[in-house]
């Protein structure tokens, strides 16, 4: 209860900025639902006496208030609703804003926890939910506050033992529904279970339906599909009879009308005035059937939608990533050997509450413009150590240089600007073309661009787009072909002015002319940068001037090509005999 | 199938529980019925008031009690058969499909995406249930009541009725005007919506890049003038649907005012009773109801009727046929193709082109050739998938269209491309139950499928169970345990496509051992990707573009300097 607090307060800050503009929205609106019925109900009074005593002056006179009263109601209700209407729409923006900028800035490996289906399950359904416990369930709150509150208040003010009896009756059966309440809830999760195994058995079926034909299992997956049908059934008849249950006690509570007309009624007869106050209480008698009804409404309305806001205050509560990162003496292990390249030693990286390393001792050295390999099986943390590099995963220690710099002397974005990463699918999103550009570098010149694609082998097709390159991109660039992407890609890499090219392989070959084209611009990229490169092709590495294996996070073997090839149990050598380096169709 | 046809097949589908459906009509009937006696009563109430007569006060209480009891059990007996009738229903549905689901063919589970069918089975199905249980029932109740309360207000002052009734529609027009615009306005918000929640996704599959190229400020950007579009959008929603909100409740009023204003000058007039004036504020709220709900109740049925139609039209996908005999796989030729082509459906490229071949009795073939040559084709064509449109498939001793798919699968055991578990433990995947732990057999086919290796790192053992689709194992180890399956079944013929692809060397070595030894009898097809390690094999069946190009052992096809040595050696190149 405490952390719920805790996380409702937080979440509320959002709400600081439009807080008057919201209390008076919230308080106008609950307030304006009971005033009016209130009204009406006064009203209803003096048109039932004017029939009974025939006078008809009262009759048009009321009939002229009823008139006023709406449009002046009306008129405030207006402003209070819309007033609280457009507060929640501000702090739904806030909150959003808050939640994409955690996305955009929040380290990887704290975003990388969820999955990416949860996080935009957060950001659409969760962010919802937060805002209509403010549009919705505050509302309702107040409105259950002014309206119901306020029409028992104004019973007891009309004829106190009326309003004994009202507020005894309806709370009895108020009481009564509780037990049932908290069994709907227990079925309900046991609906919510049933239905679950029900669906993963169903999708076992649909998805190993060619097993469960070759092994003639239609008869046995069957009978257990019907046992779960069954016991779904079971518990959705059981959960919604609950339910019924629970509606027709609710709905008994207007017995509490029959009993005020019964003892009011002995009343007029005895004493024709009260006739007026009879007709009043019996209209306000609905606010306090409802106040009870709704009572466990928001109460179960809320406990839910503090679920979707603990969720979202998860992620909003989330650290981003500094600017720099703070360097201690672990990092500064070795002055770099103020060679000139790129320059590692002692790398050690690990993932948060994780006690084994995935990266142990990684030192190497790789001199301006030349290319270093990097093999080895997979999990042996070759794309670790390139995100380390590009500090999506901070290191535990060791030192990064380049040339005389120590990276840790520089601001996140210096250091990222230090790399250019080309992974194995390229990430295009969507815009046009130009903007896929333009998100690398700011203010970029036309002919960079153009100048961009030429060396990426991207030009010819670009131009062959009517619209050039304001060609419009799906997402993910899914309306080109893949080498396209690739080389768009690739293009991209090459209007930064970054000194190092991290490389991540393609496994998987690109129809013929594009790979083509993609082989001939990565040799461009290759040769005008100090490159790193995750090999798969035996091109690759024997072209490399180094070649570093790697297994279980260390580096275990290193040389060109032809010395590993000389280690008689070389690992390196053992890998190139199985064949798992793609060999290149020439 | 035209619109008109799957209508009706939902409707029929809905008579299937008649014996339910028929009693909540009338038990809904008996209830709007109630509603318009209780409007009675208290107009009899509130005369006898007037009046000042204690005795038919009395006599109106007393009724009014029975009648209020009466609908209360009316609404219980509504609720409760609604109930029986909706659940029982979409749990045969669920039975139904799943059963038509299991037995559809090959092409059927192609076309739909798998995901599609498993939406339809969760989303449609809430929808269409809660449609049965709720939606339909109360609009029809909706109705009946209104109908009800017009025929009574109409019988007891057919002027004060016309007046009312008249100022209905008028104020129908009203809010459909002022609430056309705010469709738009939704359609233009969720739009931008829409796009701010692509660009999260967007930021979330590219964290990586986006970090790595510093690309955040252009997001933000891209962001925020997304999120002033929809803001701009919102606003005039909301301004419209206050606006709606205020005139709905102020519109309301007038039929009551009418009532009020009218109702009272008859009154004065001594042409109706004060009694008679309460009902009818009460009935006319019965009226009012289908104005202002029909819409919304109307495109919620329309729209729950989309996804009950999408989910029927699962029971209409195409199976796999039943009839066929119990044939055996006997005699020298265990299978042979004859002159087979074949396309699939819907598609104009044949797959095998006059494909000849025969497999005797203990034979090892591999099928070998790049991807999309055929090979997978030929394999779904012995297991009955498919029949081709050319030429014969003939196994033991029968044309397989003969054979039952039944009796032809029970006698042969196949490992897919795709390593696919059950989320039963992994004993039940290997024996599929018709075995026990101890059983030799068990036993042994732990051994050779190398499960052995790898079963004391899992939590539970042969317990374990395997997980959402297989999700707890690598994909080496549910291999290994699917070859294990197939072994397990002990059938003179084995499919092997691809079974040992996401192996490291020497577990497929190891593998591939046992198979080299499994007893003489049986007989073993086998696709794989890489040759190396496939020398102990009787003959290789290469294939290129749908045919058979050379078929022959090793050293033979080497010799003939074809396809098969191309292959071989651009395997082989790595080595040199």
């Amino acid at each position: 209860m405490k952390i719920e607090r805790d996380i409702l307060k937080r979440f509320l800050a959002f709400l600081k900025p439009y807080r008057y503009q919201y209390s008076f929205g919230v308080i106008g609106v609950g307030f304006m639902n009971f005033a009016l019925t209130a009204y009406l109900a006064f009203v209803l009074g003096d048109l039932t006496s004017s029939m009974v005593e025939l006078d008809q002056q009262l009759l048009i006179k009321t009939c002229w208030n009823v008139l006023i009263m709406l449009v002046v109601g009306g008129t405030i209700l207006y402003f209070s609703a819309k007033a609280l209407l457009t507060s929640t729409l501000n702090v739904e923006k806030d909150i959003r804003s808050a939640f994409f900028s955690r996305l955009l800035n929040s380290p990887i490996v704290q975003l990388s926890q969820y999955p990416s289906g949860e996080l935009l399950s957060r950001f659409s359904n969760d962010v919802n939910e937060s805002i209509q416990l403010l549009k919705d369930t505050f509302q309702s709150l107040a409105i259950m506050l002014f309206y119901g509150v306020g029409s028992c208040i104004t019973i007891f003010f009309l004829d106190w033992s009326m309003g004994l009896i009202i507020c005894s009756l309806s709370g009895s059966i108020f009481i009564l529904n509780l037990p049932i309440i908290r069994r709907i809830r227990k079925t309900s999760q046991i609906v919510q279970r049933q239905k679950a195994s029900f669906l993963n058995l169903f999708s076992q079926l649909v998805q190993g339906q060619r097993i469960i034909r070759y092994f003639n299992l239609a008869d046995w997956i069957q009978k257990k599909i019907w046992q779960q049908s069954e016991d779904l059934k079971n518990a959705n008849i059981h959960r919604n009879s609950l339910e019924t249950i629970r509606e027709t006690l609710d709905s008994i509570s207007f017995l509490s009308i029959l009993v005020v007309i019964f003892i009011g009624g002995y009343k007029a007869i005895n004493d024709p005035s009260y006739l007026i106050k009879l007709v009043a209480i019996i209209q306000l008698q609905n606010g306090a059937t409802f106040l009870f009804t709704i009572l466990t409404t928001i109460y179960s309305e809320i406990s839910r939608r503090l679920a979707g806001v603990e969720r979202l205050m998860e992620i909003v509560d989330m650290k981003e990533e500094p600017l720099t990162l703070s360097a201690n003496d672990k990092h500064r292990l070795i002055e770099s050997e103020s060679g000139v390249g790129l320059c590692i030693n002692h790398l050690w990286f690990s993932y948060p509450n994780h006690d084994n390393p995935v990266l142990k001792d990684i030192c190497f050295h790789i001199p301006e413009g030349r290319t270093g390999a990097f093999v080895g099986p997979s999990g042996s943390g070759k794309t670790t150590l390139f995100k380390v590099l590009l500090c999506l995963y901070q290191p535990a220690r060791g030192s990064v240089n380049f040339k005389e710099k120590n990276l840790y002397d520089l601001s996140l974005k210096e250091w990222r600007q230090i790399f250019t990463y080309v992974p194995q699918d390229a990430f295009l999103f969507s815009g046009t073309i130009k903007n896929n550009f333009e998100a690398v570098c700011q203010n970029l010149s036309q002919e960079k661009i153009h100048e961009a694609c030429e060396m990426a082998c991207a030009s010819s097709f670009i131009k062959a787009f009517d619209e050039e390159f304001d060609f419009s991109l799906d997402e993910f660039g899914s309306n080109l072909s893949g080498g396209q992407r690739q080389r768009i890609a690739l293009a991209r890499s090459f209007v930064t002015d970054s000194p190092v090219l991290l490389l991540d392989e393609a496994t998987s070959a690109l129809d013929v002319e594009s790979e083509q084209a993609v082989q001939e611009a990565l040799k461009q990229l290759i040769n005008k940068k100090t490159t790193l490169v995750i090999a798969h092709r035996l091109s690759t590495v024997k072209s490399a001037d180094c070649i570093f294996y790697l297994e279980d996070g260390r580096i275990i073997e290193q040389g060109t090509h032809n010395e590993l090839m000389q280690m008689p149990n070389g690992y390196y050598r053992k890998m190139v005999l199985a064949g798992d380096l793609i060999e290149d169709p020439e | 199938m035209n619109k008109r046809t799957q209508n009706n097949g939902l409707w029929t589908y809905m008579l299937l529980k008649w014996y339910w459906l028929i009693p909540t009509i009338i038990v809904i009937t008996g209830y709007s019925a109630l509603k318009i006696a209780e409007g009675h009563m208290l107009a009899s109430l509130i005369n006898s008031i007037v009046e000042q007569d204690k005795n038919q006060l009395a006599r109106a209480i007393y009724l009014t009690a029975t009648v209020f009891s009466g609908s209360v059990c009316s609404f219980f007996l509504w609720k409760f058969l609604a109930i029986q009738f909706s659940d029982r229903l979409c749990a045969l549905l669920q039975r139904k499909i799943s059963n038509r689901i299991a037995k559809a063919t090959d092409h059927t589970m192609h076309q739909n995406h798998s995901g599609d069918i498993i939406s339809r089975m969760s989303n449609d199905l809430m929808l269409f249930q809660e449609m049965l249980q709720k939606d339909i029932f109360q609009l029809f109740g909706g109705i009946a009541t209104a109908i009800f309360a017009m025929i009574y207000l109409f019988s007891n002052n057919w002027l004060l009725t016309v007046v009312v009734l008249a100022s209905l529609p008028v104020i129908g027009i009203l809010s459909v005007v002022l609430s056309s615009p705010i469709e738009k306005y939704t359609q233009d918000a969720q739009k931008s919506l829409s796009d701010i929640n692509k660009e999260a996704k967007e930021s979330i599959t590219g964290a990586e890049i986006i970090r790595a190229f510093n690309m955040q400020p252009f997001f933000l950007n891209r962001f925020k003038s997304f999120q002033n579009t929809w803001t701009t959008h919102s606003k005039k929603k909301v301004k419209q649907s206050v606006l709606l909100l205020v005139f709905g409740i102020l519109v309301a009023f007038i039929p009551f005012l009418i009532v009020f204003g009218f109702g009272g000058y008859l009154v004065l007039q001594g042409q109706i009773t004060v009694g008679l004036l309460f009902a009818f504020i009460q009935l006319l709220n019965y009226i009012a109801f289908p104005l202002q709900e029909l819409p919304l109740l109307l495109g919620k049925i329309k729209s729950s009727i989309a996804g009950g139609r999408r989910l029927i039209s699962l029971l209409s996908v195409e199976v796999e046929r039943s009839d066929g005999i119990e044939g055996t796989l006997a005699g020298e030729d265990l299978i042979r193709f004859e002159n087979v082509s074949f396309r699939y459906p819907d598609q104009k490229e044949w797959a095998l082109k006059d494909v000849s071949f025969s497999i005797r009795k203990g034979e090892r073939i591999a099928f070998v050739g790049s991807s999309g040559c055929g090979k997978s084709t030929v394999f779904k064509l012995i297991l009955g998938d498919y029949s081709p449109q050319k030429g014969k498939v003939i196994a033991g001793d029968h044309k397989l269209e003969e054979w039952s798919l039944h009796s032809l699968r029970n006698h042969m055991a196949t490992v897919v491309q795709e390593p696919f578990l059950l989320d039963i433990s992994i004993q039940d995947n290997i024996t599929l139950g018709h075995f026990d732990a101890q059983d030799p057999l068990f036993e042994r086919v732990l051994s050779q499928a190398q499960i052995n290796t790898f079963l004391s790192q899992l939590p539970d053992g042969l317990e374990t169970l395997g997980g959402e689709l297989g999700s707890r194992f690598s994909g080496g180890q549910r291999q290994r345990i699917c070859v294990a399956r197939a072994l397990m079944k002990q059938t003179p013929l084995i499919l092997m496509d691809e079974a040992t692809s996401a192996l490291d060397n020497e577990t497929e070595s190891l593998i591939l051992k046992t198979i080299r030894e499994l007893p003489g009898e049986t007989t073993i097809l086998m696709i794989a990707h890489r040759i190396q390690p496939l020398g102990f094999v009787d003959r290789f069946i290469v294939m290129d573009q749908g045919r058979i190009v050379e078929e022959g052992n090793h050293e033979e096809l080497i010799e003939k300097n074809g396809r098969y040595k191309q292959l071989f050696q651009s395997q082989l190149l790595a080595v040199e």
